[in-house]
């Protein structure tokens, strides 16, 4: 796979030279393969929004590159507004940017800054709204009027309306209902398996990462503390741990199975996997129960 | 970036000038700046530059602190200068044309550029670097409590003025992230003539105000819920009492203020 974005020893620091100054990000290099589906976990402060704020160029590092198809983002003559359409970067309850007269028009402000033509915007914010699962009747609403679930699809819509080649989104599924959480986080996969895009996902809800990424990356005090597949990284439940993490409810329920002399793999992490698992030992004998 | 804009810059300390009662720190930097337009001659002036080394010592703030109070006022100060130089009369060093330069010309310029620099950098010690928001609040409150009498609503005006400095911090923030969301959808805040700046503004305006009425309607709740009833029988968690502190302060403040005076009002 070819690497779409790739930071070189980032450092970051909050507040420049005032006495409060705060080091978030300490030395990151990753690299960012195009077309995977990246969980970016981590103890809260660990860095997560503030380096996702680099990808795009919002925020400047105070050292180290990033670089977007091999070219310094922060280089001379490179375009940065044109990056943010490539590299979409859904906020942290990106409700609140929400400001337009009716949801429609909300969601086409993207592509319209693109500087597409009304019939390619009408298209894509069609497109993006049925994405996100939002219906024709709440299109002319105020973006006001909704419920928070749906302010937060307008919202991703805003920026999956964009077509963005890497779609990161910063914990979009914080402070919704655990099946308001299911569906958002089904219909990124979706978006992803019908684009093509690079998807790079903030979350503390190790049940959603452990469903729904190809490669997880844990970042603790503003560096790279783990970086691997879920079963690698769910292998290792101590060192989860002392970085002040969890793992899945179902990893738990294997990992006790294993203490109590039942000989069961540590590194299940999802519920339809421990499902299949578990039928096949009942199958195999009774020794389980 | 927008945080490099400080409006409350309280710097968090534990040192003597932290500890004074804020009551005291009001009225002893407005007696600073009325003493400081009545030094006069370089030995008044001598002291009144030692009476802000003292307090910047004693406050524990760097001085690069005191110096960028007053960089951005920088120009105000060199203009006074340069326009205070050209204009007094005396003995002429320099002339040309209808320009000329006095000895008394930079004479006051020295003098009037020392003066602001104290002035601005001598309040932002006393009030703004060592006085939390809340604690200048509370301490104005108090002062001018005596208006109660004739029906100024003090207690309000001071809760207002609280609140309203407890949330700049907080809404610089907030347009900090908006900015970045909707920089993030493309918009373009730098570019392009006064209009369509202006324009460029309304998707970061509009979420601004929405929330800014909503913690506004959210505070208000709070404050209800837990009976806030403006200033009628309300009692304080921490009363202001002068401290020993406080006063070897006024001790030490008027010697400095008298020895001042003395210097520049009747001695020249
Ligand atoms: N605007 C800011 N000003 C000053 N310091 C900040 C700011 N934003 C974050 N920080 C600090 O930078 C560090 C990293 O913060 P960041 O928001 O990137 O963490 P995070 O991993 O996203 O946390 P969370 O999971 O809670 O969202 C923290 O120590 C935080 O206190
Ligand atoms: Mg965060």
């Amino acid at each position: 796979m070819n690497t779409i974005l790739e930071t070189r020893d980032l450092h970051f620091v909050y507040g420049g030279n005032s006495p409060t100054a705060q080091t978030a990000l300490n030395g990151i290099n990753l690299t960012i393969r195009e077309g995977e589906f990246l969980g970016l976990i981590g103890h809260t402060g660990s860095g997560k929004t503030t380096f996702v704020q680099h990808l795009n160029g919002l925020l400047t590092p105070i050292s180290g590159q990033i670089l977007y198809r091999g070219e310094d983002i922060h280089a001379n003559g490179f375009k940065l507004r044109g990056l943010r359409f490539k590299v979409g970067l859904v906020f942290q309850y990106p409700e609140h940017q929400l400001f337009e007269e009716t949801v429609a028009r909300d969601i086409a402000f993207g592509p319209r800054n693109m500087g597409l033509s009304d019939a390619e915007v009408a298209e894509r914010v069609r497109q993006a709204a049925a994405f996100v699962g939002l219906g024709d009747d709440v299109m002319d609403k105020s973006p006001f009027d909704l419920s928070g679930g749906q302010k937060r699809r307008a919202a991703i819509a805003g920026v999956i309306a964009m077509r963005p080649e890497v779609l990161i989104l910063d914990e979009p599924t914080a402070g919704l209902d655990p099946y308001g959480a299911f569906q958002i986080l089904s219909q990124i996969r979706e978006f992803r398996d019908k684009s093509g895009s690079t998807v790079v996902l903030v979350t503390h809800n190790m049940e959603t990462v452990a469903r729904a990424a190809d490669r997880l990356v844990v970042f603790s005090q503003g560096t790279v503390a783990m970086d691997g597949t879920p079963e690698q990284i769910f292998g290792q439940p101590e060192r989860l741990e002392a970085l002040g993490l969890d793992v899945p409810q179902v990893s738990k329920v294997f990992m006790k199975l294993r203490e109590l002399g039942i000989d069961v793999e540590t590194s299940v992490y999802t519920v339809k996997y421990a499902k299949n698992l578990v039928e096949t030992l009942l199958r195999e004998g009774g020794q389980v129960c | 970036m927008l945080k490099d804009i400080s409006l409350g810059q309280y710097i968090p300390g534990t040192s003597v000038i932290h500890r004074m009662d804020p009551r005291l720190k009001i009225v002893l930097t407005l007696a600073y700046i009325v003493v400081l337009f009545m030094a006069k001659g370089p030995l008044s002036y001598g002291l009144v530059l030692l009476t802000l080394g003292l307090i910047i010592v004693l406050s524990r703030i760097g001085v690069r602190f005191v110096l960028r109070s007053v960089r951005p006022l920088l120009f105000i100060i060199l203009f006074t200068a340069v326009l205070n130089m050209f204009h007094v009369d005396g003995d002429v060093l320099w002339s040309w044309w209808i320009l000329k330069i006095t000895r008394q010309g930079i004479e006051t310029a020295i003098y009037m550029a020392l003066r602001i620099a104290m002035l601005i950098s001598g309040t932002f010690v006393l009030l703004n670097y060592t006085t939390s928001p809340i604690m200048l609040t509370d301490g104005i409150e108090q002062l001018l409590g005596p208006l109660k009498r004739i029906h100024v609503p003090v207690h309000e005006l001071a809760m207002m003025m609280t609140i309203a400095l407890r949330f700049i911090p907080t809404l610089i923030e907030e347009t900090d992230k908006i900015m970045s969301a909707q920089k993030a959808r493309g918009a373009d805040f730098e570019t392009g003539n006064v209009i369509r700046r202006a324009k460029a503004l309304i998707p970061m305006l509009v979420p601004l105000f929405v929330s800014a009425f909503r913690r506004a309607d959210e505070l208000a709740v709070a404050m209800e819920c837990r009976c806030y009833r403006g200033s009628e029988g309300r009692t304080r968690l921490r009363t202001l009492k002068l401290q020993g502190l406080d006063y070897v302060a006024i001790a030490i403040a008027a010697v400095l203020a008298a020895g001042i005076i003395t210097l520049g009002v009747v001695l020249p």
